[in-house]
């Protein structure tokens, strides 16, 4: 049989086993959707691949250690994760790499005014880190809830928190750029977490967990 | 739903969103929406929040072009010198074209002598030597490796060629067959000391010396090995230098910026042919 027709676990097996083309073969079939992961948590092609790079090579010298009670695609997403999360937060991309004034316009920029479209990225990149990956792995990389959890190692009432608040942010960015251009609209602060559904998190006061 | 009479919290708006028909509704909520042009206007939002991010998840940033050599070669080194994963982008495995079974060295000596005599001084040359155009034929015949000196023994002597080849992806495998059946095999010629000093070389491609050489295949995370050849060319019309070395079952190809040097492998491309 062709390592080709094997499935990611029987891959992985091998590759612990010894047979480095096999994780070679697993490298090839999901590097498409780890990359994307990477480039749209780091926001920085040259980081997202030393990320990715890092990532894989972490996955092959501990593929031993994979004890299949997740996919394999979610435990090489959950490496990938933290392979950038670690990155971004030692070379503080976020600082480093600062988005523009202009990029997320607030309601009284009238030079930002004339910007008609909000770039998606850019207003993404003005959320918190665990909103942002949690919108990354969900909507932009549609993973399931609990997938996602699984990746980043928590409950899935804290990715629907997450993702809630930062689909609520986003929005308020868009309102007030929608604003700023001279449509009515209202603020755009995003309703506080007043309701008793919405239990304390460290993350983010008012996360549910 | 906030019993003061607040806002939803976004979880509660998204939840009418994630499910309208759902019991798990607050009729709370429901109500505090349609009284509410705040949170209508959020509700709003982040509707269109959902769509533009699934718009947005179809465009996703190119990977660096040499994304997938980097990670093969990262793969390699960490698999410590034993066989080294493909790197074929499609996810086939190449067969190397061999010119068939191993000669006798002299043997391919003398073929390369043959071969060279005819076609001679075509764009094949060995470079890394004080002295102009000298052919592998001239070259396997007339040096002397004894004449060698200790920077020639310092590093693992391999076959430094320029032949003139413009290395391409989808013609790789066959070109470094052809390099193999050029090149004589690895060690067996070893370079002069005149060769071995990096300032001799009139090209001053620092590849062209053992200990350049050394210094490169340290930096791709394969100390000590013996090149089966290495070509100072181009691929896709940029300077490199291919390294080839003989993995056991397969054949490793390093494409490298000719400043390849420890702390920087400067890699462009790398391709294990299975053979």
């Amino acid at each position: 049989m062709l390592l080709e027709d094997l499935d990611d676990r029987a891959l992985l097996a091998a590759a612990a086993d010894g047979d480095h083309e096999a994780f070679s073969v697993l490298v090839r079939r999901h590097s498409g959707r780890l990359w994307a992961v990477a480039v749209r948590t780091l926001r920085d092609r040259e980081e997202a691949a030393d990320a990715l790079q890092e990532a894989l090579v972490s996955a092959y010298r501990s593929c031993g250690s994979y004890r299949g009670d997740a996919a394999v695609t979610t435990w090489l997403h959950r490496i990938v994760v933290n392979a950038c999360l670690d990155r971004a937060r030692r070379a503080q991309v976020r600082r480093t790499v600062p988005l523009p004034p202009t990029d997320v316009p607030s309601p009284r920029d009238e030079h930002a005014a004339a910007e008609a479209r909000i770039d998606v990225q850019a207003a993404l990149a003005a959320l918190p880190e665990h909103q942002r990956v949690a919108l990354v792995l969900v909507d932009l990389h549609g993973l399931g809830v609990a997938e996602a959890a699984q990746v980043l190692g928590v409950a899935e009432g804290t990715v629907k928190s997450r993702c809630a608040r930062g689909r609520a942010a986003l929005a308020g960015i868009l309102r007030a750029g929608t604003s700023a251009a001279g449509n009515p609209a209202p603020p755009a602060d995003v309703p506080p977490a007043t309701s008793s559904r919405a239990s304390t998190d460290p993350t983010e006061p008012g996360e549910t967990t | 739903m906030s019993v003061g009479g607040g806002h939803p919290a976004p979880e509660e708006l998204d939840l009418l969103l994630d499910d309208p028909g759902s019991a798990a509704r607050d009729p709370r909520v429901v109500e505090h929406v349609e009284g509410c042009e705040q949170c209508r206007a959020t509700l709003s939002g982040m509707a269109e929040v959902r769509s533009l991010l699934r718009a947005e998840a179809a465009r996703v940033p190119p990977p660096p072009a040499d994304l997938d050599a980097r990670i093969s070669a990262a793969l390699a080194t960490a698999g410590d010198g034993r066989s080294l994963p493909s790197g074929a982008p499609d996810g086939t495995v190449v067969p190397l074209r061999r010119p068939g079974p191993r000669v006798p060295r002299w043997a391919a000596v003398a073929a390369g002598l043959v071969v060279l005599a005819g076609a001679a001084l075509t764009a094949t040359q060995l470079v890394g030597q004080d002295r102009p155009v000298t052919s592998l034929a001239e070259r396997a015949g007339g040096e002397d490796s004894s004449a060698d000196g200790g920077a020639a023994e310092a590093a693992p002597a391999a076959p430094v060629v320029a032949t003139g080849t413009d290395y391409a992806p989808d013609r790789l495998p066959a070109q470094v067959a052809d390099l193999l059946e050029m090149a004589p095999q690895a060690g067996s010629l070893p370079l002069t000391a005149t060769e071995a000093r990096g300032d001799a070389a009139p090209s001053g491609e620092p590849l062209a010396t053992p200990e350049g050489l050394a210094g490169c295949l340290q930096a791709l995370g394969s100390p000590g090995a013996v090149p089966e050849a290495v070509d100072l060319a181009t691929w896709q019309g940029r300077e490199v230098a291919v390294i080839v070395l003989d993995t056991g079952d397969a054949t490793a190809v390093w494409v490298v910026q000719r400043t390849c040097a420890p702390g920087a492998d400067g890699l462009v491309h790398y391709q294990s042919l299975r053979r």
